[in-house]
């Protein structure tokens, strides 16, 4: 759906609403959602707050009581879960250190204990599994890299195989897949041009084409998708532009026409963003919509770190032990 | 999370809905907290079992409940006999009604995965499965994943994976997934070239022999360029040949830089510009909306490409290239005005997309 000349009540960014969105969300812990989502709570958590940091408004949120809760989902393995009655699995164990980061109390953790729930994770081959039962997708090597870098163990890892792992599920079209051999897709190319940026190996990946590649994503609406002839989405909005944010070339996509995507996937009545527009918004999208316009440089908003996916001032308080992306010019010279 | 509409409004129905609602809430809270008591303690009976699998049935993503179902099977599986193949008949059975009812679920395909790793499967009984979904839906990548994954435990040859490759290709030209495929099985099924010796291989070789010896042959890259331009005037918007075509120029290029048969590659490069300027041309009467420019879009683009490799080919026959070149992004920035950004960038050469095919 191409957005009309003029977006109307969507024409502004309604941040009061998203924010209030998101709390109304997080408050109701009777409806079938709630329920349905609850293996996978630590990362709406963290996805909600950053948003709602990112609009001025985390304080809407009751901070003790979070970080008890992300703390009773830490497990004897080391491991974060979805929520305290699900198993440890790294996608909840690097949502727990974020949401940790949010608040600066990231020390509350057992750092040790974290770090080798992390390390034990990796493969021979320098992939990550996800947990105990060995899915390998090139995401958790993100993970490790990011877990790794927020609590300050950068070689608790074996970095240069998890790059190389990382560079040998390069594509044709310079993008990355989950494992090795598997499609480009966009999500996988945000993860693996992370996880290359932690390591310090961006010199691994064809910057050009890639870029290339993910400027392509760009539909006639003004939204990104995540593979060719797909359906464009709001959340291609953060997975293309924080590669493309990373890698210098922002400028090959047609920020306005994106811009106003995202703003017309707006719910004006009950706030939140949705995957494409006249769709139920969520949190995951509402947040991924707010992240997108940060990082090109929407007015009012704060500023995000493509390689964190943490609000810059957050990651220039944690001094990290990785590069981020404030750490470096956006117009680094080509490696 | 995706494609559900704003209208109607939940929880704006009558009394009745609502309460049906509410019951649904209270069944399926029940039941999560049931399941997750009883296989946290250990319980892996088989009403427990059942009432685990009913919870998947709703929601496959609830990945603590498969990582019992687990456990649950390890133990019944080292127990051996009809007890550990009833169980593994029961895991398959559940795993496939989660399928197809959720084809793109992460925890389902891992569990499945992982089944099959524990050599008590049928492989060709998922072979069947996975051809079943991609039918269904010929861009799943989860499906794809795991063809990949059981053609190579049945250690497939290449040349069987490109006939199915071929085969979606051939049903659909804008099956980026096949055209991703092709990439990976091009070079596997061509380096079997019987005039390589084994002796040759074990025996050391120059790193420019072997290089070579990596390069797709010639008559394969024509049939790909013939193939590729069937696609174009099927439909010259759908970028995937385009995208694949853009590989296969990377493969010529690896040819270039051994310094050898630079005339074949010249002829090869002049037929490419030759379908450019013909479906530029059968689209020159199209108006201006957003499907013609898409249909300009990628043949403009592509002859950017081949008149910047003729150049670096055969400098000294093509200078005059360069000029149309530049001119050819200036038109592409008003055409594609999306990627502005990205021709103003190539015309000034800091966009090297046309770069060599990795092996």
């Amino acid at each position: 759906m191409v957005p009309p000349e003029d977006l109307g009540p969507r024409a502004e960014l309604l941040t009061a609403k998203h924010a209030a969105f998101i709390k109304k969300f997080a408050e109701n812990t009777s409806n079938f959602e709630y329920f349905a989502t609850e293996h996978f709570r630590m990362s709406g958590v963290y996805w909600g707050l950053t948003a709602l940091y990112l609009v001025g408004h985390l304080d809407d949120m009751d901070e003790d009581a979070i970080v008890n809760w992300v703390l009773e989902s830490q497990h004897a393995d080391g491991g974060f879960g979805g929520s305290p009655r699900h198993d440890s699995h790294l996608l909840y164990t690097l949502s727990a250190l974020q949401v940790m980061a949010l608040y600066q109390k990231l020390h509350l953790i057992d750092a040790d204990k974290v770090i080798a729930y992390v390390a034990s994770m990796q493969q021979p081959d320098g992939s990550f599994s996800g947990d105990e039962w060995g899915e390998i997708d090139t995401r958790f090597t993100y993970i490790a890299l990011l877990c790794c870098a927020l609590l300050q163990r950068p070689d608790a890892i074996d970095r240069q195989k998890a790059a190389a792992y990382i560079a040998s599920c390069r594509n044709f079209d310079g993008g990355f897949g989950a494992r090795p051999g598997m499609e480009s897709h966009a999500g996988q190319v945000f993860t693996c041009v992370g996880a290359l940026a932690l390591a310090d190996s961006l010199h691994l990946l064809d910057r050009d084409l890639l870029c290339w590649w993910l400027c392509e994503r760009q539909t006639d609406t003004g939204g990104l998708n995540g593979r060719p002839e797909k359906r464009e989405d709001v959340c291609y909005s953060w997975w293309c532009l924080s590669a493309l944010s990373i890698l210098g070339r922002l400028h090959w996509i047609d920020q306005d026409a994106l811009t106003r995507y995202i703003l017309f996937c707006q719910d004006e009545e009950e706030g939140g963003i949705s995957d494409q527009p006249e769709d139920m918004a969520d949190v995951f999208h509402t947040f991924f919509g707010i992240a997108g316009l940060s990082l090109m440089g929407f007015p009012g908003l704060e500023s995000i770190d493509p390689i964190f996916a943490l609000p810059t001032k957050i990651v220039q308080q944690l001094k990290p032990a990785a590069p981020s992306a404030s750490s470096q010019s956006s117009e680094a010279p080509d490696v | 999370m995706h494609g559900r509409p704003r209208y109607p409004r939940p929880n704006t129905g009558d009394p009745q809905k609502l309460q049906a609602a509410e019951q649904r809430v209270q069944l399926y809270s029940r039941l999560t907290s049931t399941v997750l008591k009883r296989l946290q303690a250990g319980q892996y009976d088989k009403e427990t079992l059942d009432l685990a699998a009913r919870l998947l049935e709703q929601n496959p993503e609830v990945y603590t409940v498969w990582n019992h179902r687990k456990r649950a099977l390890l133990a019944t599986l080292s127990k051996g006999g009809d007890t550990a193949a009833e169980a593994v008949k029961a895991e398959l059975a559940l795993t496939q009604r989660a399928l197809e009812k959720h084809p793109k679920s992460y925890a389902t395909w891992h569990h499945r995965r992982w089944l099959v790793a524990q050599h008590v499967t049928s492989l060709q009984q998922e072979v069947d499965l996975v051809n079943r979904l991609l039918e269904a839906d010929e861009r799943n990548f989860h499906g794809w994943g795991y063809r990949q994954f059981l053609m190579e435990l049945m250690q497939a040859a290449p040349e069987d994976e490109e006939a199915y490759a071929a085969a979606k290709i051939d049903h659909n030209f804008s099956n980026y997934s096949a055209w991703h495929l092709k990439t990976r099985l091009l070079k596997k099924v061509h380096h079997q070239s019987p005039t390589v010796t084994l002796d040759d291989l074990i025996s050391a070789k120059s790193s420019a022999a072997a290089a070579e010896e990596r390069l797709v042959p010639f008559w394969a890259l024509r049939q790909e360029l013939e193939l590729v331009t069937q696609a174009f005037y099927t439909d010259p918007g759908d970028q995937s040949p385009w995208l694949y075509h853009r590989w296969l120029l990377g493969c010529l290029l690896a040819h270039a830089q051994t310094g050898k048969n630079k005339e074949e590659i010249v002829s090869l490069l002049q037929q490419e510009v030759a379908v450019c300027k013909d479906i530029l041309e059968l689209e020159d009467t199209a108006a201006p909306d957003g499907k013609a420019a898409s249909s300009i879009k990628w043949p403009s683009l592509t002859l950017a490409q081949l008149h910047e490799l003729l150049c670096s080919v055969a400098p000294s026959s093509f200078d005059n290239e360069q000029t149309d070149v530049r001119l050819l992004y200036r038109q592409l920035q008003d055409i594609d005005q999306l990627r502005a950004g990205f021709y103003t960038d190539a015309s000034k050469g800091s966009a090297k997309i046309l770069v060599q095919s990795a092996t």
